[in-house]
């Protein structure tokens, strides 16, 4: 049972949808960003458990390498992202003194 | 360029290099500098035209046809071209004798003439492409390059009616001009267009050797052949300011006299004529317009004598009776007197040229004074002016023995032998009459009775001598008629041109009697020079003084265009520019206003909503692909 | 027994991303999350990925993680007033990961996973063969990596040093 993809798939959508949640409900956009890792780890590993199990696709110099390779850029998404983002949030920081996400509306038509 | 090389391709390229030159570089020329260049060129043409005569009388006198290159391929069957060339025979050497010698001639005396105006490099210039463009007219050698050349002197006239450019008068009678010329245009281009579709070819050599003769023998004439004849009139009618499209030429005046005497009298008002004889063989297959013509003709210049007879202006006097002499040389063209009507044209240039000059010294002489009810007494100050207008005047009346005389006695012949011709016959000799009745009183009022100008300017030499070439001219351009029937007949190889020694026919004599007789009458009312009876301000005097109400008739025209214009500025335009584009430029502003209320600038918001529409998606997705 | 293990590390995984969305103090979900990072490293493990299960302890719960402490407790945000159910937008975020997620389970159900997706008897991706294949047939998205890091880099030190700049 445990050593089939719909285990690791599963795991991996219900991490998506603790991510989603964790996204709509938290205002700390330090939270938020821990909830974006949490989505974005969660397609990590339906990445490799598809990699790992798939029978199209062997790899080159053994091993089916596609997925890693997806995840191992995703995973540099999540670093610039991490360092962007945080970024961001420390300048609004300075600028507002509050990091409340429901009061930045700019946006607001 | 042919191998032989003829020199006549130079006079078309000496006045556009003039032009340009002085177009150029005219500020550096100066003043003198620029009228002797324009002047040098239009000499040097003349010398040209006068050797290729001179070679032409003394050899062989077939037309030549110098094809330059091929201008433009034609979509006939078989396809034909329509060249660049020149056709030199008998008929345009004597437009072009014309056109260079008097003009060369006006150039010089404008070039003291004009000589206090500020803009002389521009004037020369515009003489310049004017003289091109008529010398390119005369000489193109199809319908299709003559328009160049007859857009070219429409231009011309165009600038230099409104040279002094200042003045609204001139300004307003240079843009009627150049309407009434267009519509012309538009006539001619109708005639070019006819007969690519049917004749398949512009060109004068194929359309007079090949395809016309072919159809003459059918007698009947065809319904292009008509098209293109009413293309040929109505573009003759616009050039040369016959009925009912006369009405720019009066107003034509505005611009400087050298300008009135070279376009509006001596050459570009010819072109009409020169246009028909040219096409004489279209007339000869559809007789139904040539009478019209011949009808039209006289009724102009019976018109133009009427508005002659009441003028008070001076040059306007000599503009309506260019206008009743171009009848003259249309009513020529009418009763089949082609030989006539150039003959016409060549004296009519020489003493109406003379006439504008010393009307033009008149004018500078009386500061710019053109009311002949303000001048009088100028014949005292100023005689050799006197002598040189009375010469002009005499030839104009057609006094006997003047060139005037010959010419229109040739036509008044003609008209008198042609079948049917008995009414032309009669109006002409009346026109001929009020000719001299109204010459005579523009002469005695200018020049007789008290004298109403203080210190008049008096003429310098070249006006003078140019003036006196024109005298001579006038006086003895006559002697040439019998040779000149020689000359003319290879141009027109099938036809022979009606020009008889008249001098010696009753009529002839008849109609000197007449002119005398006229002279006297006028010299009876207005001798005195200080009564002047038709000079009145009654309505009826100034109506027909106006034009006879051409004027508002066709500002009915304009009126109801512009009025129109207005309706649609006021009603679709401001709809389509401004309504509707604010309409939806304001449709699409508060459409945006209401889907920005959805917008609460939420991140979460946002979220929520991407995932809804995600998680839709990919159910609608798997249901869509069903069957699992 | 390696069936235990790994749903203990499910389990691991699971819960502790329940405890980042859920803690009041953001330091204590950072913690969370790297728990949580450590239980998808070994996940990776049990499915033979040994670099990506050593990339994910280096780059993720050791130098993204880092980070984040350092932007928690220079921020050190107030405790935020977790009140779910008085609150609407937070039930219905609730019912979108709820919804999402069974979309997804659903998706996994319906799809026809096992005409593509077999009992592994694959070889293992050692580091070895991913090294050879991310420096041969992929160099081009490794390259890209790269650039992308070199991007944030820039981006990162132009945000840092907005105010030393704005204030001259």
């Amino acid at each position: 049972m445990a050593n089939s993809p719909e285990f690791f798939l599963i795991i991996s959508a219900l991490v998506f949808s603790l991510g989603l949640v964790g996204m709509a409900v938290r205002r700390n956009p330090l939270v938020m960003f821990m909830s974006i890792e949490l989505m974005l780890n969660a397609s990590n590993l339906a990445f490799v458990t598809f990699s790992r199990f798939t029978t199209k696709f062997q790899g080159f110099h053994g091993g089916p390498s596609d997925g890693p390779v997806f995840t191992f850029v995703v995973m540099t998404i999540a670093a610039a992202e991490a360092v962007v983002g945080l970024g961001i949030i420390i300048t609004i920081f300075r600028n507002k003194h509050t990091v409340d996400v429901d009061s930045m509306a700019t946006l607001k038509g | 360029m042919t191998e032989n090389f003829d020199p006549m391709v130079l006079t078309l390229l000496l006045p556009i290099l003039g032009a340009l030159v002085v177009g150029v570089a005219g500020r550096q020329l100066g003043k003198t500098g620029s009228a002797f260049v324009a002047s040098a060129a239009v000499g040097c043409s003349f010398l040209i035209v006068l050797s290729t005569v001179i070679r032409k009388l003394t050899g062989n006198p077939v037309p030549e046809n110098i094809k330059l290159w091929d201008w433009a391929a034609l979509p006939t069957t078989p396809p034909t071209t329509i060249s660049f060339g020149l056709y030199v025979d008998s008929l345009s050497l004597t437009l072009m004798s014309v056109i260079t010698g008097v003009g060369f001639l006006i150039h010089w005396f404008s070039s003291e003439y004009m000589e206090h105006d500020p803009d002389v490099p521009r004037f020369f210039t515009l003489l310049n492409i004017f003289i091109a463009a008529m010398t390119f007219l005369v000489l193109a050698d199809n319908y299709a390059t003559l328009i160049i050349g007859w857009g070219g002197v429409g231009f011309a006239s165009f600038g230099l009616i409104g040279f002094w450019r200042e003045k609204p008068s001139a300004a307003a009678a240079s843009k009627k001009a150049f309407v009434m010329n267009v519509i012309g245009d538009i006539g001619l281009m109708v005639a070019v267009f006819a007969l690519v579709k049917y004749a398949g070819t512009v060109d004068y050599t194929t359309l007079f050797k090949e395809v016309l003769p072919g159809l003459t023998n059918n007698g009947q004439a065809t319904g292009w052949l008509t098209v293109v004849t009413l293309g040929l009139m109505v573009g003759a009618y616009a050039k040369s300011a016959q009925l009912p499209l006369h009405t720019w030429l009066p107003d034509a005046m505005e611009g400087p006299t050298p300008v009135s005497a070279l376009i509006h009298a001596a050459t570009m008002v010819t072109a009409g004529v020169y246009l028909l004889v040219r096409s004489y063989m279209f007339l000869e297959l559809v007789p139904a317009l040539a009478t019209a013509i011949g009808y039209l003709g006289v009724v102009t210049a019976l018109f133009a004598a009427c508005c002659a007879m009441v003028q008070t202006d001076l040059k306007r006097v000599l503009a309506y009776s260019t206008m009743s002499q171009l009848g003259y040389m249309f009513l020529a063209v009418g009763v089949g007197a082609y030989g006539a009507a150039v003959f016409h044209l060549v004296t009519h240039a020489f003493f109406k040229a003379l006439l504008f000059l010393t009307a033009g010294i008149v004018i500078h002489a009386a500061h710019g004074e053109q009311d002949m009810r303000k001048l009088g007494g100028l014949g005292r100050q100023m005689p050799a002016t006197a002598v040189m207008f009375a010469v002009g005047s005499l030839a104009l009346a057609g006094f006997p023995l003047t060139a005037g005389f010959f010419s229109k006695e040739a036509i008044l012949h003609a008209a008198h032998h042609h079948p049917g011709g008995t009414p032309l016959f009669v109006i002409g000799a009346l026109v001929a009459v009020m000719t001299a009745f109204y010459t005579g009183r523009a002469f005695f009022l200018t020049f007789l009775g008290p004298s109403k100008i203080e210190h008049p300017h008096l003429p310098g030499a070249p006006t003078t001598a140019s003036c006196a070439v024109l005298m001579l001219l006038s006086l003895g351009a006559g002697s040439i008629h019998p040779d000149f029937q020689a000359f003319l007949d290879p141009s027109m190889t099938n036809h022979a041109f009606a020009i008889e020694p008249g001098a010696t026919s009753g009529a002839a004599i008849g109609l000197s009697v007449a002119v005398v007789v006229a002279i006297a009458i006028a010299f009876a009312m207005f001798g005195k020079g200080d009564r002047d009876p038709l000079g009145g301000e009654s309505p009826p005097l100034v109506g027909v003084r106006n034009g006879a109400g051409f004027d508002p008739f066709y500002a009915f025209f304009t009126r109801a265009f512009s009025a129109l214009g207005g309706l649609t500025a006021r009603g679709s335009d401001h709809f389509l520019q401004e309504t509707l584009p604010s309409f939806v430029g304001r449709s699409f502003g508060s459409l945006s206003l209401v889907l920005g209320q959805i917008h609460s600038g939420q991140v979460r918001h946002y979220l929520l909503v991407i995932t809804a529409c995600v998680t839709t998606l990919l159910i609608f997705s798997l249901v869509m692909r069903g069957g699992v | 027994m390696p069936d235990i293990l790994l749903v203990l590390a499910a389990l691991i995984t699971v819960g502790c991303a329940v405890g980042v969305i859920a803690s009041k103090d953001a330091v204590h979900s950072a913690l969370f999350l790297t728990v949580h990072l450590l239980g998808v490293g070994s996940l990776f493990l049990a499915l033979t990925h040994q670099f990506l299960a050593v990339a994910q302890l280096l780059i993720y719960a050791g130098a993204v993680m880092v980070v984040f402490m350092f932007a928690v407790t220079t921020l050190s945000p107030k405790e935020e007033p977790f009140k779910i159910f008085d609150n609407l937008p937070s039930l219905a975020g609730i019912a979108a990961g709820a919804g999402a997620f069974g979309a997804l389970v659903f998706a996994i159900s319906r799809s026809q996973l096992h005409d593509h997706l077999a009992a592994p008897d694959a070889p293992l991706v050692t580091v070895r063969s991913f090294a050879l294949d991310l420096f041969g047939p992929f160099l081009l998205p490794f390259e890209g990596t790269a650039f992308l890091l070199l991007v944030a880099l820039i981006g990162a030190v132009i945000l840092g040093g907005r105010r030393q700049l704005g204030d001259g």
